[in-house]
């Protein structure tokens, strides 16, 4: 049995790791899966760097950044599976909806009622709102952006942006210290169940198809045999195709909620699986359409249009300057021919728009220069002439 | 937790230390990209290690690097240690930095001499002199006025 430690943070994303440790996949490729738990996304991507961890459950735009050096020395790592697609959303404080005036159902309906919050507080001399996301390099980061700028609200400079760990977001919201967050499941849930928050949009319904985390492995065992690597990304896949099955969606839950895992009630972290969440507390469940998705190849099969998407916003929101050598650097970090030689199969067809978002038109990641040019400095979307 | 950045700033750190299993790790993170405090000494305190691990936690810019090491009595001293060795790092690479921008300015001021010669018929010596008496006279560094002279005249064909 080969030992392999993998780092992880407490999300239902993890969920094909931890099915393959437990569903005994990882041992039927001769592996023996090391989860350690960590509390940081820094931590992981040090202790990966360093070679604490052999590989790690990564936000998909961390690895990116890492991988090309930005923002941080650059980490050697490949990112040849992704772990999920989707599965977080906004949440907004009880207080901040009472000063909304209430959520309309629809969350483009909310953006004019957010900027009007703005302007009140800043005519009555108060602190602007404060929202928060779960690292600089999150799909977190990018979506509330992404939001906020498509109702001419200025993420930099109308609100303000903090970073908060996952298991802290519902109880920062509790205190008052966050009028809102975007974080992965099961974390709006608890939100929720604690009375402290309202869900105002699942991700899946701002963006369709966004790559949420990947299984990163560091260049030891990246230069390291085939095989071995093999192994890794088939046991994963095993795993992801488990979780896929709404069949395993109750044992999936019990698993995850263990305390080495989420520490998590099963009964919520099941709403979070099987994407039917509660809204506002004591409020009905409502179905929500690919809120995560596990499967194999439409998910897990890294995408390059995906990842270039992700990339567009590292360098739409000013965190590094757009470099031509790019998407070749992200074949690099993807490596789909590993993934390929592990899972088999025929790739999943390619889609003309990799995002579907209601809040952009169609991406086009052969048009990234384009993309960009449709947004300011500032990172808004520019007015029609 | 909100407020960490503005603390931050009021103390002005020598150094900051981070507890590894501290979750408010990432919030660090975010500020070190807001603010201009990222350009601080790292310790890396680890209870098992090897060769490679150091080799590899020294490219990633820690500056000290200490297995096992975390006593009371040595903490002081390791932190002074890691902010000497990190200000001596920091004025290399100021140094490079600065060596590779002087590089840079003789190069273009080298290619705006040719193209005054050219276009204007001036030796070397006095195609110098224009650059520099036009630097003076305008309070600008030679560098700037080279490239604008190349750009202007590079326009022009």
């Amino acid at each position: 049995m080969r030992r392999i430690t993998i780092g992880f943070i407490p999300l239902t994303d993890a969920a094909p790791l931890i099915a393959a440790h437990e569903r005994g996949f990882a041992a039927e490729e001769g592996l023996a899966f090391d989860l350690v738990r960590e509390v940081s996304w820094a931590n992981i991507r040090d202790k990966l760097s360093i070679g604490l961890l052999d590989a790690a459950h990564m936000l998909t735009p961390l690895a990116l950044a890492s991988a090309l050096g930005i923002g941080h020395v650059k980490v050697p790592l490949i990112a040849p599976i992704t772990l999920a697609l989707n599965g977080n959303a906004i949440t907004l404080s009880a207080a901040f909806v009472r000063e909304l005036g209430g959520l309309p159902d629809d969350p483009v309906a909310a953006l004019p009622l957010i900027a009007a919050a703005i302007r009140r507080r800043e005519s009555a001399g108060l602190n602007p709102p404060v929202f928060a996301s779960t690292f600089p390099f999150s799909t977190h980061n990018y979506i509330l952006r992404a939001y906020l700028a498509a109702g001419g609200i200025d993420p930099d400079r109308d609100v303000q942006l903090v970073v908060i760990p996952p298991p802290l977001m519902a109880g920062s919201l509790e205190k008052g210290l966050i009028d809102g967050f975007c974080v992965g499941s099961p974390w709006n849930s608890v939100a929720v169940d604690r009375g402290a928050g309202h869900i105002l949009a699942p991700s899946s319904a701002l963006f369709s198809r966004i790559p949420e985390k990947t299984l990163v492995i560091g260049d030891t065992l990246a230069a390291g045999d085939r095989e071995t690597l093999r192994a890794i990304i088939a046991a994963t896949a095993k795993g992801a195709a488990w979780c896929a099955d709404p069949g395993n969606a109750l044992e999936l839950a019990a698993m995850l909620s263990a305390p080495h895992y989420l520490s998590v009630a099963a009964a919520l972290v099941l709403r979070t699986i099987e994407g039917r969440l509660i809204f506002t507390p004591g409020g009905p469940s409502r179905a929500v359409a690919d809120f995560i998705r596990y499967d194999v190849p439409g998910a897990a099969r890294p995408d390059a249009g995906r990842y270039a998407w992700l990339y567009a916003q590292i360098v739409r929101w000013g965190q590094t300057l757009f470099d031509p050598e790019a998407p070749a650097k992200i074949a690099a970090l993807i490596r789909t021919d590993l993934f390929d030689a592990a899972v088999g199969g025929a790739p999943p067809a390619v889609l003309a728009d990799p995002i579907g978002s209601i809040l952009e038109p169609p991406f086009d990641p052969a048009a990234l220069g384009d993309y960009l040019a449709r947004f300011d400095a500032r990172g808004l979307p520019k007015l029609p002439a | 937790m909100t407020n960490l950045l503005a603390r931050l700033y009021a103390t002005d750190p020598d150094v900051v230390v981070i507890d590894l299993e501290n979750p408010s790790r990432d919030v660090l993170e975010q500020l070190f990209q807001v603010s201009r405090l990222v350009k601080r000494p790292v310790a890396m305190f680890v209870d098992q290690s090897d060769t490679g691990m150091i080799n590899k936690a020294i490219e990633a810019g820690v500056s000290a690097y200490v297995v096992d090491g975390l006593k009371k009595e040595r903490v002081k001293s390791i932190l002074d240690m890691c902010m000497a060795r990190f200000h001596a790092y920091a004025r290399l690479q100021n140094e490079l930095d600065q060596a590779r921008s002087a590089l840079e300015e003789r190069k273009i001021v080298e290619r705006a001499k040719g193209l005054l010669m050219r276009h204007k018929g001036v030796t070397e010596d006095e195609a110098y002199t224009l650059l520099r008496r036009r630097a003076m006279n305008e309070k600008k560094k030679l560098g700037d006025i080279a490239q604008a002279v190349v750009t202007g005249l590079e326009m022009l064909g």
